[in-house]
């Protein structure tokens, strides 16, 4: 009863300080010379000290009591601008921030502003289009994903590939976002390419632990990959000449309230061999064609209806493709063979942007996913003489299908809060694996038959609420709760998952930052393990097979050095469960049902990770360390014992760095440093012999007296750890303006020092000079040499 | 600049051109300081557990026998619960090896025993196994022929049903059936004479469609883990071929006949030891698959390799 008086007392102050006049301004931010939206851009009142940042649509809108407001916009990497005015109105301020910094001084203020050690979110690093693109990369082929690969917590999987592990999850763990639409494949020729064409994208964010709670349906991480929207102020195109690619991408305004872009990309090694290909394959005496390519193109186009209402259709497409057609024709007979692999994403998202009250922004996307692979192999045969056929085809599809409806809500109801809130709903169709068989000699059809598994239809919805509360000025939260559903084979999963973040500041620009979060994933990879191959097959949750779960904490700190640079070390502890391998002995390329090959088991991960970047100057860049332990546990794998996940690496470095030599020449290259992978190695072997076996000896049964062969010793999964990897990556840059375009010419090398960098193991037997039995080695082979790559690129 | 060009260039293009892949030789380690073995020991049945030691090889040369000198090997097989210990004798020849061979007793459910076995300049190995209890007493066998309808049109099988009430706890079960034939050998003039083989008991192929068995080359392996402590019935096809008919040199051609005739095993087996069957099967159905994941075989000796294991059986005999 002694409290009641002080919750009395509480409740009158709230109401009080609720009942003050308060007014809100909101707007848009977005880059002055382009029109973009810049996402989390920060604008902080420097009078009440209270600030917010903006959407993913450069939306902002923050809750004030009447009084002078002093405004400060800032954005890392642009002139910072400040608005001061007496706020006894409900205000709209759309503004545009310059990438040239000329503000010296305002940035100064602004220091505390931006400030990373300010954010409540932790885990979480962002890579603007620029940055990606000042990366020196394999052939000279800008790649967003291997550029998330130099940063602490994220592993590549093996020399060149794109496939990221996060904290010790697999690739499928992380939910690819491309303009909010989930990509299932994001690779391209088998890994070494990712599916992001670099001059479409505005940037990347990478969130690693500590999940808002508006993010679901993966483990491990989230990628946010956002598209450019075009140009809102005049025609702009740009576009490059690679080794293996060329790329063109055009932008611009039509009329005053719509902008486009449009972005494509093509390999054309398989058009620069084709007449090389076709005289070689003409000597033979076939007349055809052989070749491989892939192609991806990105599309935008954003209409501004009023300040209330912003439509955006984005789309994606990609494809991989190798063929092979040929006929043998000769005077008795005709045979032709068409070979085609192809596979490939296709994504689209309509999204329409209302806001409902100067403090409640709503966003409804209706979006579409597809990945799939098509395989198809046919024959024919014709015998001239006695004009007798033969067909044969083959048929393989195997892929996943998307459905979605989202619809969001950012509601800022004072400074202190920015809550979000929504629901979702998605229907999966899972293709896994299906054959299709046709077979006619002469006009009589012999076979002609699908077979394989079902096409599997799935729901899964979602709702959540969070809440970035600042509870004081030291201490801010941002907690909420997911929860998911799944329905499949008249079975339902259901999950709730609690989300909390949290600073607190130990000094001005130093703070102590905390997560908890826990994570449900429906939909599952079963791939071979290391490459990115096409015939990798997403495989949802079932009656037998569960979903996978995980928890994570996190525990680190984050330091500001004025706007130069910043510092994070972070500590993380991973749990997993039912997460999904095959069996021992089992692989992909089997046509048995996929749930009796895999088995379910555990996962745990931990390290901690060290960040320091260098933010503005002539030199930026960054040095990124990992420490880190990956174990997994499965029942039918490694007798239910503990072994190394493949990729567990016990320490990661990567150094980032561009210099701008002059204002025409700019200089920039990486060096990454890991702990070799794992692979199962064996090495000793049990001989052949009798068997134990036993007899009985009255009447003469014997049991078990087969002569078995014998067996290779497995010590344990994943025994063997190649030798470190490391690798060097230099490029220079020389930009040149003319009148109306300018150019860059970029080259480089991947892998300067020539390091020989292990891919794969395999045994081998090698002879001595006089010949003998010869001797079984274990041999390392390494992909890529010193690659120079050169590069033409333009803007108009 | 243009020499940085020139110079940079021409120094990738000389360092670029070589093989794309490299290969680098690594040494495996060679070991040939181990030893396995693998025993069964066998509990109410009064058979005879036969059983070898080899070294353990290094994967990189061509020997696959590991012969070990026999006189050489000292092994101890105790009773650590009394402390009595079992005679081991060696060297009985046996379809063209020397084998070790033990003449098992009725072992007490319970006890554990330890196997010991040292070597000059080998590592010692040690392993132990408890003496589990006897499998369920199986009351229901059924045995019927089943016409033309085995795994190839036409053929015959026979059809067997066992019902038993499982024991509580985690179990696992082994069922092992030898069927006795006939062996009937003809020669070309039409002169018929029938021979008795040396070997009238011959280990049957059953099969069964029930999730809880594991078909391993050594047997059916069964898990309770789908009925723990409840009534089950199974359903086991044996499918041996009837009247088979197989033509030799010399003229002479041979059938085996089903005498109708044979024996089940039914054991209770250790978990380890339906592991081991169940791994090495796997190992021996997938080894040399490049997309496959490699298999590890059980392995419950220290210090070696293999699987020292007691089962308890019961025999019954089959008639149809």
């Amino acid at each position: 009863m002694n409290k009641l008086p002080l919750l009395c007392f509480c409740m009158i102050i709230t109401t009080f300080i609720s009942a003050q006049q308060q007014y809100t301004i909101k707007g848009y931010i977005t880059e002055q010379e382009t029109g973009e939206a810049l996402i989390s851009s920060n604008i902080f009142d420097v009078t009440s000290a209270l600030g917010t940042v903006t959407n993913n649509f450069g939306f902002y809108s923050l809750t004030l009591p009447a009084s002078e407001v002093a405004l400060l916009y800032t954005y890392i990497g642009f002139a910072t601008q400040s608005k001061k005015f007496i706020l006894n109105k409900d205000t709209t301020i759309n503004l545009e921030l310059s990438n040239s910094l000329d503000l010296e001084e305002i940035e100064v203020v602004a220091d505390k502003v931006v400030a990373k050690s300010r954010e409540t979110q932790m885990s979480t690093i962002s890579l603007g289009a620029k940055e990606i693109k000042a990366i020196p990369a394999l052939l000279g082929e800008v790649d967003v994903l291997k550029s998330l690969q130099l940063l602490p917590g994220v592993q590549s999987g093996g020399e060149g590939q794109s496939g990221l592990y996060v904290r010790g999850g697999s690739p499928d763990q992380n939910l690819l976002l491309l303009d909010g639409v989930p990509v299932y494949n994001a690779s391209h020729l088998f890994g070494f390419f990712s599916v992001f064409n670099a001059d479409a994208i505005k940037d990347v964010k990478l969130i690693k632990g500590g999940f808002p709670a508006r993010y679901g349906g993966r483990l491990s991480s989230v990628i946010e990959v956002n598209m450019k929207e075009g140009n809102k102020k005049e025609f702009k195109g740009a576009g490059s000449i690679g080794l293996i690619s060329s790329k063109l991408t055009l932008e611009g305004p039509i009329g005053d309230k719509t902008s486009f872009m449009l972005s494509g990309r093509r390999t054309y090694i398989d058009l620069l061999a084709r007449p090389l290909i076709k005289s070689s394959l003409k000597q033979d005496g076939i007349d055809g064609v052989l070749g491989y390519y892939f192609y991806d193109f990105n599309g935008k186009i954003n209409h501004t209806f009023s300040d209330k209402n912003r439509l955006y259709l984005s789309f994606y497409s990609g494809r991989d493709a190798f063929y092979y057609n040929a006929t043998e024709d000769t005077d008795d007979r005709k045979e032709t063979n068409n070979t085609n692999l192809g596979w490939g994403n296709y994504t689209s998202v309509l999204r329409w942007n209302h806001l409902f009250q100067d403090n409640l922004f709503a966003n409804l996307a209706l979006s579409y996913s597809r990945y799939n692979i098509n395989t198809g192999v046919s024959f024919s045969d014709l015998d001239k003489s006695n004009n007798q056929s033969n067909e044969f085809s083959f048929n393989y599809s195997s892929g996943i299908e998307d459905i979605a409806l989202n619809y969001t809500f950012d509601y800022l109801p004072n400074p202190d809060h920015y809550i979000k809130y929504g629901v979702s709903a998605i229907h999966h169709r899972f293709n896994p694996g299906q054959f299709k068989l046709f077979s006619k000699e002469n006009q009589t059809i012999g076979l002609d038959t699908v077979i394989g598994q079902k096409i599997v239809p799935t729901l899964e919805y979602a709702a959540f609420v969070e809440d970035e509360v600042k509870i004081n000025k030291k201490l801010s939260l941002n907690a909420g709760l997911h929860f998911s559903a799944f329905s499949v084979q008249k079975k339902n999963y259901f999950s709730i998952q609690p989300r909390l973040s949290s600073r607190y500041m130990l000094q001005d620009d130093l703070s102590l930052k905390a997560s908890f979060s826990t994570m449900r994933q429906y939909t599952q990879l079963l791939a071979f393990e290391g490459l990115g191959l096409p015939t990798d097959l997403w495989v949802p949750s079932t009656k037998r097979i569960k979903p996978q779960d995980a928890w994570q904490v996190s525990l680190g700190l984050a330091k500001d050095l004025g706007n130069d640079y910043e510092f994070s070390a972070e500590t993380y502890y991973k749990g997993m469960s039912n997460l999904i391998a095959f069996k021992d002995g089992n692989g992909i390329f089997q046509i048995d049902d996929w749930q009796d090959r895999v088995t379910q088991g555990k996962g745990r991960s931990f390290g901690f990770e060290l960040y320091a970047k260098k933010k503005t100057g002539k030199l930026t860049g960054w040095i990124g360390y990992t420490w880190s332990k990956t174990d997994r546990k499965f029942d039918d794998v490694n007798f239910d014992t503990w072994f190394p996940f493949k990729y567990d690496r016990r320490h990661d470095i990567s150094v980032v760095g561009q210099y701008e030599i002059s204002k025409k020449w700019s200089f920039s290259g990486s060096w990454v440093y890991g702990t070799g992978n794992t692979a199962t190695i064996t090495y000793q072997k049990v001989p052949q012999q009798p068997w134990d076996y036993i007899k009985n000896d009255l009447s003469s049964i014997d049991l078990g007296t087969f002569a078995y062969g014998g067996y290779s010793i497995v010590e344990n999964r994943n025994n063997y750890r190649l030798r470190p990897f490391h690798r060097l990556d230099l490029g220079f840059a020389r930009k040149v303006s003319r009148k109306t375009w300018d150019y860059t010419v970029s080259f480089g090398a991947y892998n300067a020092y020539n390091r020989k960098n292990p891919f794969f193991v395999d045994y081998d037997t090698v002879y001595a000079d006089g010949g003998g039995d010869g001797k079984i080695v274990l041999k390392e082979y390494s992909l890529f040499p010193v690659i120079p790559y050169i590069n033409f690129g333009f803007e108009f | 600049m243009n020499k940085i060009y020139t110079i940079f260039f021409t120094i990738l293009i000389l360092t670029s051109c070589e093989d794309f892949s490299t290969i680098v030789e690594i040494d495996l380690p060679t070991s040939e300081k181990k030893m396995a073995v693998h025993l069964d020991l066998m509990s109410g049945t009064n058979d005879t557990s036969y059983f070898n030691i080899t070294k353990v090889l290094a994967e990189n040369i061509s020997d696959n026998k590991g012969e070990i000198d026999f006189d050489k090997a000292v092994i101890n097989l105790k009773n650590e619960t009394d402390g009595t210990v079992l005679e081991v004798k060696a060297k009985e020849f046996f379809q063209g090896f020397d084998l070790f061979y033990i003449k098992n007793i009725d072992y007490k459910t319970g006890d554990v025993y330890s196997l010991n076995i040292s070597y000059p300049d080998l590592e010692s190995i040690t392993a132990s196994a408890i003496v589990l209890p006897s499998p369920p007493t199986i009351n229901d066998i059924k045995l019927e022929r089943v016409k033309g309808a085995g795994t190839f049109e036409d053929e015959d099988f026979t059809r067997m049903t066992i019902k038993l009430t499982d024991l509580p706890g985690e179990n696992y079960y082994r069922i092992r059936i030898a069927i006795r034939e006939e062996v009937i050998a003809l020669t070309n003039d039409g002169d018929t004479v029938s021979i008795q083989t040396t070997m009238p008991y011959v280990y049957s192929n059953g099969y069964s469609d029930d999730p809880s068995v594991y078909g391993s080359y050594r047997g059916l392996l069964i898990s309770d883990a789908a009925f723990d402590g409840k009534v089950k019935e199974f359903i086991i096809n044996l499918e041996r071929d009837y009247n088979t008919t197989y033509q030799f040199f010399g003229g002479i051609e041979s059938s085996r006949i089903s005498s109708g005739k044979g024996y089940m095993y039914f054991d209770q087996i250790s978990k380890e030891r339906y592991n081991f069957e169940k791994s090495y099967d796997t190992f021996q159905e997938t080894d040399g698959n490049p997309f496959g994941t490699p298999t590890k075989v059980f392995n419950n000796i220290e210090n070696g390799y293999g699987i020292f294991s007691i089962s308890t059986g019961q025999k019954y005999e089959l008639s149809y």
